[in-house]
Formats: structure tokens, C-alpha cells, sequence
């Protein structure tokens, strides 16, 4: 099967800082990651490639500092990378970036399945992947924890819903996006990144896609930022529980009891 | 101009999800004089999400409301996010708060690790709005003959639904006592004694998101924005930083006491009760209490 995951580059830290002008975020200095939901979905494509055999081709759109996470990709066992960058896909919203990402996979090759994690951890819209789907013409399930082979077109998918889990049997081409946590990410040995760092990372951009400017990057976003606030810190303080670690174990308990 | 509400809500065996409500309030505040109707899709036709896009856009075209809300769970957030392809307009995710101001529909989201909110507002109608639920609770249940259900033809779908079981992980949602632990927590000793101290005062476990990163938690369990929000009589947080992005998901708890060992931690400005002490020594301390 020849299988597409699309993952994002994210701060990994939980204190983002913000630019107070623009409302964009500041990236520099801030360390940088995979998408935690994206290292699950390519976990997946990995998985399924040896079920299937087949290739994995890894996207991503950014700036050129993207690289390093199509590095891990490649170190987790992805095949082929792309950067999708140009200077027209800045600003956009979820479905300025959902049009690059189509046409950049249009372009490149015909996938049978296409992954990607369910959220980025960082804009945390969720939309980009469905999006991808309308946006290709493909059927979708969202929220996947399990996928597995039932033959050489057909996958068995396991989604979350409302608590259960509903079982699905899909026709490929299609478009999965994988719940985080739904399994333990690959950690590339050693060796694996030192190769992947040799590999050549492919690079689109509009030159090649060819997509209207007026419809993606900050050009084309439907959704506005018209302000933003800072949070207050809260001046709330916790009431301090004092004595032996044995007095406060005693009062600990029967608050519990308390609140039951 | 604003012409009508139109709230999308899931079916489950034949019963309005318990925030069906919930979104109708949401609606209810922002005192526009106009209507408000809540719809949903037939059955498993939830599941066919390209199909229920389309029924849902061909609806939606046809009635032209000014907004549409919708909650913020990853199905019904996965079928608009096509929907909104399809009618080309834009979406807000996870918003916590809806206003108008001289006329305008807005819209607080939290950003930036939660250090802001940002107003939003679309340059199209309808507006596409998730809203984040289950902050309240005890809320009445929406009567299911005022529902428009929609029908999305799904014979010709390249899918189909097999089977619909429950996953063999408990559930957190409705624990009354919960421990949650973050990374001060951590290897197998720090879990494991998490885990019986928990059974034995009755709590479920949940966590923060770098323990469910870490795949020390599973998913169902995380707490926060991202993961559930719940509302337990009681939730003790042992290692927990007190990031906003988890503490948001239990701010309806009735009792909150907090265990770190940084006397410093945002935690304590969050929880009702702090203990400042090693999170894994102390949940020993009180099982050994327990047991005398």
C-alpha cells in the first residue's frame, strides 16, 4: 500500500510565548517537536506498512526549520519526505493549510491511505485532516486507534465515539486521522537517525502546486483573529495543610471522606 | 444579520447526548430574537463521515442559519470540518465562550498554551463554531421529538459499520473521586504506587497530557482541554504542575487538594487544599494510614 502521513512541527515546551503585534507565535528559542498525535499516526503507517508492505512518504508544511521533524520521520521508518514551504502558505487557517497539503499529495503520488494525527497540540483545531479528505475526494474515519488489514483494499478501522469504540470495515483510498495516545510512539535507534539525516528531504512549493493565492495562506483565511487578551493569574490560594506528614495524611483522608 | 441558531447534536441509542442542553444555554445567552433548532444524523450514518457532510451541507443550504454550533468531540468535529469544505466557509474550534457585540457574532477560544483567549469571528455565514462541553452538569435532557434528525444516504458508501463495543479501559467521566498525576510522577514505582493508592480510596486514575505523551496513561484518561473534563466530588492532584490546559478540565470538581513538592507550583494556586510534599512518598504515607 502506498500510504501518506502528513505531521506538523509544534513547541514542545508548554510555555509558548506570544507576539503582541502580529497574535502570531514566537518560534524562535522555543524548542520544537513532532505533534504528539502525529507520532502515533506515523506509529500507524509504520505498523500497517508491515502488515502490507508497501512505502510511507511523510509531508509537512513549514518553514525550513520543519526539516528536523522530517528528519525523526524518516529516523521512525518513513521512506520518502517532503517540505511543503513557501512564503504564500503563511497565515493561513486550517483550510489554507488542508488545500497546500492536498495538492502537494496530488502532485507527488495516489495513495491508498492517507494518516494524520487527530490534533495538533499547538492551533488544536483538529480540521486540517477531515478538510484534506473533502478537499480529496476521500471517505474518512476520524478518531482511529487500531487499523488494521483485512486485504489488499480493504482496512478494518477501530474508532472512538461517545466512549465505545465502533469497528468499521474501509475501502481504500481513504483518509484516517489517529487519536493521540492510541499507542507507544517508535523511538528511532541511534542508527536509524544518523541515516535518516543523510536522506534527502524533497522540497514543494507553490511553484510547482500552482494554487491561487488569494485562497490559502493569511490571503485566504476565513477565520479571523480580531483580539486577544491575556489571562489574568488567578488569586486564588490553595489553604496549606501543615503538621507531620502523618497529621496530614490523617486530614487528607478525611477530607476525602468529606467530599463523598 | 443573524437568522437563526442551528445546534447539531450526536444521537446515542436513541437518547440526545447530555450536553444537548448545554449547547441550547449557550445559544440562549447570546438573547438574539431569533430561532433556535437543534439537528442530528440518523443512527450509525454518524459513522459515514462524507456522507453525513454532505446530508448535513445540502441541510444546511436549504435552511441558511446564521450560526451553527457545535460540540467540540472528534466525530461531530471531523464531519464539519468537510462540511465546512463543502460550503466554503470557516471554523472556530473549542470556543468557551459566544457574544455579540453591536451586532456581531464573537467568540473567545483559549491560545497560545492557554496564556490567552483570542476573539475570533468568520467572514462568512454560517458561522461554524465547536463550543467545548460538559462544563456543566445536571443538566436536563433535551427532549428528542424536537430534533431533526437527518437521514445521509449511505448505500453507496465504500464503508460499513461492523460492530460497536465498549473498550476494555475503565471510564473516568463518572468517578466520583479521581487521582490525577503528572509528570512529578514517574518509572514504574511512581505509577504503580499511584494506582494502589487510588484503589484503595476508590478514585480513577487520570493524568496530565505529558504522561499520556509518555504512554505511561491511556488517552481516555487525560484530563484537560484536550482530553475529558470531568466533575468528581473530590480530585486530588499528586505531581500535577497545575498547567491551565489540565486544570481547566476539573474546575467543576466539589473538593480539590493538590500534593507537590515545589511549594512554588501554579497547582497551589488552583486546588483548595496543598500538601507540599514528594507526590509518591505521600500517597505511601496515606495507604500506610490506611492500612493501621
Amino acid at each position: 500500500m502506498k500510504i501518506a502521513v502528513c505531521i506538523k512541527q509544534v513547541p514542545v515546551s508548554e510555555k509558548v510565548r506570544m507576539d503582541p503585534v502580529t497574535h502570531n507565535l514566537i518560534r524562535e528559542n522555543t524548542e520544537m517537536g513532532m505533534n504528539p498525535a502525529d507520532l502515533n499516526a506515523l506509529t500507524e503507517a509504520v505498523q500497517l506498512k508491515k502488515e502490507t508492505g508497501g512505502s510511507i512518504d511523510v509531508f509537512t508544511m513549514g518553514t525550513l526549520a520543519a526539516r528536523s521533524v522530517l528528519v525523526t520521520a524518516l529516523a521512525m521508518g518513513a521512506d520518502e519526505a517532503y517540505l511543503v514551504t513557501d512564503r504564500l502558505f503563511a497565515g493561513g487557517d486550517s483550510l489554507g493549510t488542508a488545500k497546500v497539503l492536498a495538492a502537494a499529495l496530488h502532485e507527488t503520488d495516489q495513495y491508498d491511505v492517507v494518516i494524520c494525527g487527530i490534533i495538533s497540540s499547538d492551533g488544536a483545531t483538529g480540521q486540517t485532516g477531515p478538510m484534506m479528505a473533502q478537499l480529496m475526494n476521500l471517505t474518512s474515519v476520524s478518531d482511529v486507534k487500531k487499523i488494521a488489514k483485512q486485504d489488499d483494499q480493504i482496512l478494518e478501522v477501530d474508532k472512538s465515539w461517545k466512549g465505545k469504540l465502533v469497528r468499521l470495515k474501509v475501502q481504500t483510498p481513504l483518509l484516517l486521522t489517529v487519536s493521540l495516545g492510541s499507542n507507544a510512539p517508535i523511538l528511532p535507534t541511534l542508527r536509524n537517525q544518523m541515516k535518516a539525516k543523510k536522506k534527502e528531504i524533497h522540497e514543494i512549493t507553490n511553484d510547482l502546486l500552482g494554487l491561487e493565492i488569494n485562497s490559502i495562506g493569511g490571503k485566504g483565511a476565513k477565520s479571523l483573529v480580531t483580539d486577544t487578551i491575556l489571562i489574568k493569574k488567578s488569586g486564588k490560594q490553595s489553604h496549606m495543610l501543615t503538621g507531620s506528614l502523618d497529621e496530614i495524611a490523617d486530614q487528607v483522608l478525611a477530607l476525602i471522606k468529606e467530599a463523598r | 444579520m443573524i437568522e437563526g441558531i442551528y445546534i447539531y447534536t450526536e444521537i446515542q441509542n436513541g437518547k440526545p447526548a447530555e450536553y444537548t442542553s448545554e449547547l441550547v444555554s449557550y445559544a440562549e445567552s447570546l438573547k438574539l430574537k431569533v430561532p433556535i433548532r437543534v439537528f442530528g444524523l440518523q443512527g450509525n450514518t454518524v459513522f459515514y463521515e462524507a456522507e453525513a457532510a454532505k446530508t448535513i451541507a445540502a441541510y444546511l443550504q436549504k435552511e441558511s442559519p446564521g450560526i451553527v454550533l457545535i460540540p467540540a468531540v472528534g466525530t461531530a468535529k471531523a464531519i464539519f470540518a468537510r462540511t465546512a469544505v463543502l460550503l466554503d466557509v470557516g471554523m472556530t474550534a473549542d470556543c468557551t465562550e459566544l457574544y455579540v457585540e453591536n451586532g456581531i457574532f464573537r467568540r473567545k477560544k483559549p491560545a497560545f498554551g492557554n496564556e490567552a483567549m483570542v476573539v475570533t469571528e468568520e467572514t462568512k455565514q454560517p458561522a461554524f463554531v465547536t463550543v467545548v462541553v460538559g462544563k456543566s452538569r445536571g443538566n436536563t435532557e433535551y427532549p428528542l421529538e424536537q430534533i431533526q434528525i437527518l437521514a445521509a444516504d449511505v448505500s453507496k458508501s465504500s464503508e460499513e459499520v461492523l460492530d460497536i463495543f465498549e473498550p476494555d479501559t475503565e471510564e473516568i467521566m463518572d468517578a466520583e473521586v479521581i487521582l490525577s498525576i503528572g509528570r512529578g510522577i514517574s518509572g514504574k514505582d511512581g505509577y504503580d504506587t499511584a494506582v494502589s493508592f487510588a484503589k484503595k480510596i476508590g478514585a480513577a486514575v487520570g493524568g496530565t497530557r505529558p504522561l499520556v505523551d509518555q504512554g505511561m496513561i491511556p488517552f481516555e484518561h487525560q484530563i484537560g482541554q484536550t482530553g475529558c473534563i470531568v466533575h468528581p466530588k473530590c480530585c486530588i492532584f499528586a505531581g500535577v504542575s497545575g498547567a491551565i490546559q489540565h486544570t481547566e478540565g476539573v474546575r467543576d470538581a466539589d473538593v480539590t487538594i493538590a500534593v507537590n513538592k515545589d511549594s512554588g507550583a501554579a497547582i497551589f494556586s488552583f486546588a483548595d487544599y496543598g500538601v507540599v510534599a514528594d507526590g509518591v512518598v505521600f500517597m505511601k504515607k496515606m495507604m500506610e494510614k490506611m492500612q493501621g
